[in-house]
């Protein structure tokens, strides 16, 4: 408990009073003046303040100042010698004003009892305050005094609460006088200033808001308000400023009108149509899409307004009847598709929602509606109908078990079923049972979430028959669902079945005109073959004519000469001298003519052959018979090497007589010295090099073979050797026609003859047959015969 | 002495048959006469009575086959046997069908004298057969 001001002895008995009616004080201090510096020394505040009135009203309000900033749960108590003026003691925070008078003898007790508890309701009514204080987390207001003499400010007081606001302490303001001058945001500075000069001349404004610097830095709104006190004379001897801080009121205001700006432009913004009206059916609230539609400028236009300013009677009673129902039901209509007409007078369909708006009460105060235009909606929904009904293609809808949702008609159409029999059963019992797996699989693919094109499958008829499907289809995992269309390839397939087939039948028939292109080649070779034979069977019938034509004229006076010549060798066969011998050259000169003529006309003339199948040997032995006085005239020895064994063959004897007699002669002449000649005859399997294409692979063959121990053939005749009329023979001893006709014997024959020389001399000739041939030249007969 | 064999040589080459009669009346065995022309041959053999006709086969108007196919239906089975000679078929040939062909005996010429005559020989009967009847 603490005095300030008054006499000490006054205070020593209030004192002593106290003690003697509530025994010894705690805490008691008695300071003669205000001493603001002495009060901190003070280890803890005091509870009650005694403030006694002598120490001068100036003096009391620094006091009081200090006191509310420092000591704010101190209770304050001023003692004055007079009464009056309490209340604005009492106004500055003051509990009770207490005549000096009460302060003694039996009223001190009295005076105590009413102190202690007005002090105690304070200090009760204090501690709320603080804690509400606390609970709003800031002190937002605080008041300054300014004292005026001569119409200038000449002190400042500023409450404690203005640290709280400010950050700045009543005794920072005392120290410097301009710091709430500093304190005023720069651009709000002559605004305050104006306001305080309005006061100071007398005629205060209104209050002002403006900002301040907190001490922190940071920028807070304050709400000044000014009272204004003036003396008996009407002067102003001071003014009180409530310096309230509205930052947090500001920006609430603010974000309420950044909120309002925000909604504003959503509903604005939005396409659908949101609008509130209250219980008249008046609008209350629009969005610029519910202008536009109703053919209003703007929002504000349709404010207070009904559907009947808008539409006609009939239309707008149908939405107030709507409304209605909502308004009286309480019962939200949600998603009701409505009809309307737009300021076009096209008409239009809206899906709108419209819920019963409410107070904080609960109470149905009108209503609100979003609505929105889904005539395109509907209209591609109604197009997507259409086409969903008059489609030739297959659409389906099916989950992820198996079953169809939804069919176009086209399946009745397609397969014959109903749709709810199609609906009624899993679709796998429709497909093909060959079909089934891989439709399985392929539903399988689609609930994992694939995309299928092209996937075929059969389906039944209810007539039994199958239809093929091609597919397209797209899973919507989603929904589970899969979204499916089949085109009937039917047809398609089985004209690609047909041109499948035609195909393979054109492919067989091109194989089988390869196979002719290529027998008629081979044929057309074997042809070829025959041709060539055919011309030298031609030529060599040309040269039979010939032939025959020169035999006739040439033999008449050859058998002329003969015949001289013989009538003249018996007339003169005693005759000496030279005349037999030349008698006798010159018959064999015809006869020699007569075998030149004789072998052109066996070379030139088409031959019957006339092959039997017989051995080999005798036909050589005959041969070699016919060739045994040359054999001996040039002492040739002569060897056969032909065994019995030998397979048949199918040779013309005589024929066959004459190419060995040939062959045998050519060789005798070869051997003018003597030699040795041998025939040698072999079954082999294999035709030696150079004539293996000429007769079957692996097939039998007969070799006979001719050699010589003569002086064998020059490698330019070797060439040449087969040609007719060629000849190395002295002139008059061959026709040149010898090799040919063996060569065309053999020929004829179906063999092959070849002429080559031995090491170290002679020749050999090789003769290759096959077993009982068909002799080729029975295909080649010219029927050529001679008349006779 | 033995009667000679009559022998009508029919050939259009006259050196020919002069030589053919030269050669044959040569060995005494053979009575030759000629005819160039076919067409005579007929008349010659008629006058004639040959024993053996040795006849060519490719002459100017009738051919040798003819003059045979006339002698024969003129003598009605009873003519004399006919040789050809001729210079169209080969040695060969006729060798190789025993130098018969059509039933008749060929020769091609070149022949031989000795050979001639023994192709004479072996065709004529005895001399004279003919005659008689």
């Amino acid at each position: 408990m603490i005095a300030v001001g008054g006499a000490a002895d006054f205070w020593a008995r209030v004192k002593d009073g106290l003690e003697s009616l509530d025994g010894p004080l705690a805490q008691w201090e008695h300071a003669a003046a205000w001493r603001p510096d002495a009060m901190p020394r003070m280890r803890e505040p005091a509870d009650l303040v005694w403030l006694d009135a002598q120490i001068g009203a100036a003096a009391m309000e620094v006091s009081i100042g200090w006191l509310e900033s420092e000591w704010p749960l101190a209770a304050m108590v001023v003692v004055q010698d007079a009464p009056g003026g309490g209340v604005e003691w009492m106004a500055r925070g003051v509990i009770d004003v207490i005549l000096r008078s009460r302060m003694a003898g039996a009223s001190l007790g009295e005076t105590w009892d009413m102190v202690s508890a007005r002090a105690g309701a304070w200090r009760r009514l204090r501690d709320n305050l603080a804690r509400t204080q606390r609970q709003l987390g800031a002190i937002a207001d605080y008041v300054f005094t300014v004292i005026i003499e001569a119409g200038r400010p000449v002190a400042t007081y500023h409450a404690p609460g203005c640290l709280a606001v400010t950050g700045y302490t009543p005794s920072d303001y005392s120290a410097d006088p301009f710091l709430w001058h500093r304190m005023i945001h720069e651009e709000d500075r002559p605004q305050v200033l104006d306001a305080v000069n309005r006061v100071l001349a007398g005629a205060p404004g209104p209050p002002i808001e403006h900002r301040i610097i907190h001490r922190d830095g940071s920028v807070r709104w304050v709400r000044n308000s000014t009272l204004v006190h003036r003396n008996a004379a009407g002067q102003i001897h001071a003014y009180d400023g409530l310096i309230k801080d509205i930052t947090e009121d500001r920006a609430k205001t603010e974000a309420l009108a950044r909120e309002r700006i925000l909604l504003r432009t959503l509903i604005d913004s939005m396409p659908d149509f949101i609008y509130a009206k209250d219980m008249s059916s008046r609008f209350i609230v629009a969005n610029r899409a519910v202008a536009r539609h109703m053919g209003a400028l703007g929002p504000d236009q349709l404010l207070g307004k009904t559907d009947f300013d808008f539409y006609a009677a009939d239309l707008a009673r149908q939405y107030f009847e709507d409304e209605r129902r909502v308004l009286s039901s309480a019962q939200p209509l949600i998603s009701q598709e409505e009809f309307s007409v737009d300021v076009h007078g096209s008409p239009r369909w809206i899906s709108s929602t419209k819920v019963p708006l409410r107070d904080a009460s609960g109470s149905v105060t009108g209503l609100i509606s979003v609505g929105r235009d889904v005539t395109e909606e509907r209209r591609a929904q109604r197009q997507l109908e259409q086409f969903f009904r008059l489609t030739l293609d297959l659409l389906s809808v099916a989950n992820f078990e198996g079953r169809f949702l939804r069919l176009n008609p086209a399946w009745e159409e397609t397969l014959g079923y109903s749709r709810s029999e199609l609906l009624d059963q899993p679709y796998i019992g429709f497909v093909h049972p060959s079909d089934q797996e891989a439709t399985r699989a392929v539903a399988e693919r689609l609930s994992a979430g694939d995309v299928v094109v092209t996937f075929e499958n059969r389906y039944r008829c209810r007539d039994g028959s199958y239809k093929w499907l091609l597919w397209n289809a797209c899973p919507s995992l989603a929904e589970r669902l899969i979204y499916a269309t089949a085109r009937d390839i039917t047809e398609r397939k089985s004209a690609e079945a047909e041109l499948q087939q035609a195909y393979g039948e054109l492919a067989h028939r091109e194989s089988a005109l390869r196979q002719a292109l290529e027998e008629l080649r081979q044929t057309h070779r074997a042809l070829k073959a025959s041709q060539l034979v055919l011309i030298q069977a031609e030529k060599m019938e040309s040269l039979g004519t010939l032939a025959a034509g020169i035999a006739h004229e040439v033999k008449n006076p050859l058998q002329i000469l003969l015949t001289g010549v013989q009538v003249l060798q018996g007339q003169l066969a005693a005759a000496p001298g030279p005349a037999a011998q030349v008698l006798q050259d010159m018959r064999e000169a015809v006869h020699r003519a007569d075998g030149i003529v004789r072998m052109l006309l066996n070379y030139a003339s088409a031959h019957h052959l006339e092959p039997q199948v017989q051995p080999l040997g005798p036909i050589i032995e005959n041969a070699s018979g016919l060739v045994k006085y040359p054999l001996q005239q040039h002492r040739v020895d002569f060897e056969k090497d032909v065994p019995e064994s030998l397979p048949d063959l199918s040779l013309d004897r005589a024929k066959m007589e004459q190419v060995f007699v040939n062959i045998f002669m050519n060789a005798i002449d070869a051997m003018p010295d003597g030699g040795r000649l041998a025939v040698k005859a072999r079954a082999v399997r294999e035709a030696p090099e150079g004539l293996d294409r000429e007769f079957p692979p692996g097939a039998e063959l007969v070799q006979i073979s001719i050699l010589d121990t003569g002086s064998g053939i020059s490698e330019e005749c070797l060439a040449k050797v087969f040609d007719p009329f060629f000849t190395t023979k002295p002139v008059g001893q061959g026709t040149g026609l010898g090799l040919s006709v063996v060569r065309q014997i053999i020929t004829w024959h179906g063999g092959h003859v070849r002429i080559g020389n031995r090491l170290p001399r002679g020749a050999r000739v090789d003769i290759y047959l096959s077993p009982a041939h068909r002799p080729s030249v029975e295909r080649i007969e010219t029927h050529q015969e001679y008349s006779i | 002495m033995k009667r000679r064999k009559r022998i009508l040589i029919v050939d259009d080459e006259a050196s020919l048959t002069r030589l053919l009669k030269l050669s044959l009346e040569g060995t005494g065995h053979y009575e030759v006469r000629v005819e160039n022309e076919s067409a005579a041959a007929l008349g010659a053999a008629q006058e004639f009575r040959p024993d053996l006709i040795l006849l060519d086969v490719l002459m100017p108007g009738l051919d040798g086959g003819e003059v045979c196919h006339q002698l024969e239906r003129q003598a009605g089975g009873q003519k004399a046997p006919v040789v050809f000679l001729t210079a169209a078929a080969k040695k060969e040939e006729i060798d190789k069908r025993g130098g018969m062909i059509g039933g008749y005996p060929f020769l091609a010429k070149p022949v031989d004298l000795e050979e001639l005559v023994q192709c004479i020989e072996k065709h004529s009967p005895a001399p004279g057969q003919w005659g008689r009847i």
